[in-house]
């Protein structure tokens, strides 16, 4: 099954979109690289809260994020923007971006250049020179199983596990037959449906790790007085019918359709095998498939009960419902309904139809989050800052 | 399993999907069993298809999603009021 996309020749990968991106390191310097990114067509970049006063954890975390995003196939090159001053040093950043991808790269400190003007000037250059040269490559056709597909679900209702969770299940079986990978996330929605995962796991130590996973997420929210399953579902997912977090987990894992679970990837981790794979991520939609697109995802198939605007800047999220309100109500979010499912027998036509959909959006094909400009997107924390009884009881 | 008003999404689940608003009053035929429904379900809920009586786990799926906190009756609405996670 071949597609047209650019091959990124110095990382010998390949993307379906091709971005320049610039990256600032922290938040001190979010909103110098989106002036920049509003100068510039052809540029895409985010607003990256993080980058400074975090634990180490943390720190490592979002290095990691910001290495992985530059990595990215759908990203022809990057121009970083830092203040100078912050915790996410430059050189950090970009030693870390170089271990893992060659791509052209330029880099701006503020306080150094110095200066917002100039920066701003010096980093518009940077990116003009780079739209030009991206602009300039051909796309080339190659087999769609070069590239790995991205799995997320949000705003769920029941018709997530009964529909269009089950229709992305025989979507991401189908990658993986075609040689491809997918990638399965949000470790809070395995809890209650572990068994049916671990089960799949290709050994022992997958089990294991899978276990792992779902243990330390529950423990990490009973460490600061709080159970993950007394507030998920959220109030959405309640009014929508799933009454129980197991509940919801059991149809979120129908994601995952019914291959070997290879391997379990830690948040933002670079993916490094083919077939179905799990990563660490948080329930959170924004956070989660921006670590699936660090790992190098560079297509995401999200579906929702509720209907939700999300996207990402640096890949398409095509977003699916089985909810037929949903679908009329919340159009201008959907790009596939397959409400139709609910009623009948005819999976394998809607199968047929969403990879063809998919096929379109890796040819440059525009999804509705593309379209509106909807991209906002977040790195994960895993540091508890607030510990239950300690800090700001009575505000809770 | 499908008829026009609920799924039942595996041979031994104790609930079953609305998959339109059903009425409180109307009788709905699930594998050939004539259940009165006892509350308004609104659609995509669970209702019980069998006496589930407290502790007892409720089956969706084939799966355990939690367990009746009060009995509840055939035809009865099954969400938030009286099921939960843990026993």
């Amino acid at each position: 099954m071949k597609i047209n996309g650019y091959k990124r020749e110095c990382d010998g990968i390949y993307g379906i979109r091709n971005h320049v991106l610039i990256l600032p390191t922290s938040i001190c310097a979010s909103d110098v690289a989106r002036i920049v990114s509003e100068k510039v067509d052809g540029t895409i970049t985010f607003h990256n809260h993080l980058g400074c006063s975090q634990t180490k954890i943390d720190t490592a975390y979002t290095i990691s994020t910001m290495a992985g995003m530059a990595a990215n196939p759908n990203v022809y090159g990057v121009v970083a923007i830092s203040l100078g001053c912050e915790n996410c040093q430059m050189d950090r950043v970009v030693t870390e971006i170089k271990s893992r991808t060659k791509k052209p790269l330029e880099t701006f400190i503020i306080q150094e250049v110095p200066g917002v003007e100039k920066t701003i000037e010096l980093a518009t250059k940077a990116a003009i020179k780079m739209v030009e040269e991206a602009k300039a490559m051909s796309k080339t056709e190659f087999e769609i199983s070069n590239l790995i597909l991205g799995t997320e679900c949000g705003g769920s209702d029941p018709t997530s596990g009964l529909v269009s969770n089950v229709l992305v299940g025989h979507v991401s079986d189908r990658m993986v037959s075609l040689g491809g990978t997918s990638i399965l996330s949000e470790t809070t929605e395995f809890i209650g449906a572990q068994h049916i995962l671990k089960k799949r796991a290709r050994n022992t130590s997958v089990a294991t790790h899978i276990d792992e996973i779902i243990e330390r997420y529950e423990e990490s929210q009973y460490s600061v007085g709080d159970d993950i399953r007394m507030r998920n579902p959220s109030p959405g997912n309640q009014r929508g019918g799933i009454t129980t977090l197991e509940e919801k987990s059991l149809g979120c894992i129908k994601k995952s359709g019914s291959s070997m679970i290879q391997d379990v990837f830690d948040y933002a981790q670079p993916i490094s095998c083919k077939g179905l794979v799990i990563m660490d991520t948080p329930g959170n939609d924004s956070i989660s498939m921006m670590g699936m697109v660090a790992g190098g995802c560079s297509l995401i198939l999200f579906t929702t009960g509720q209907g939700t605007p999300l996207g990402n800047p640096l890949v398409p999220v095509i977003k699916i419902t089985g909810n037929q309100q949903t679908a009329e109500k919340m159009k201008e979010s959907i790009d596939f309904d397959c409400s139709e499912g609910l009623n009948s027998n005819n999976m394998d036509e809607l199968e047929n139809a969403l990879f063809s959909l998919i096929l379109d959006v890796c040819n440059g094909k525009k999804t509705k989050s593309e379209i509106y400009g909807i991209c906002e997107c977040s790195i994960v924390r895993v540091s508890k800052y607030v510990k239950d009884g300690v800090v700001r009881k009575t505000y809770f | 399993m499908t008829n026009e008003q609920v799924l039942k999404i595996d041979e031994n689940d104790n609930v079953v999907v609305a998959i339109r608003d059903i009425n409180k009053g109307e009788t709905i035929v699930v594998s050939s069993l004539k259940i009165q429904v006892q509350d308004e379900i609104p659609i995509y809920h669970k209702m019980a298809i069998e006496d589930i009586s407290l502790g007892s786990p409720i089956l969706k799926y084939g799966e355990c999603i939690g367990f009746a906190y009060k009995d509840i009756k055939q035809g009865q609405h099954v969400h938030t009021h009286n099921l939960r996670s843990k026993n």
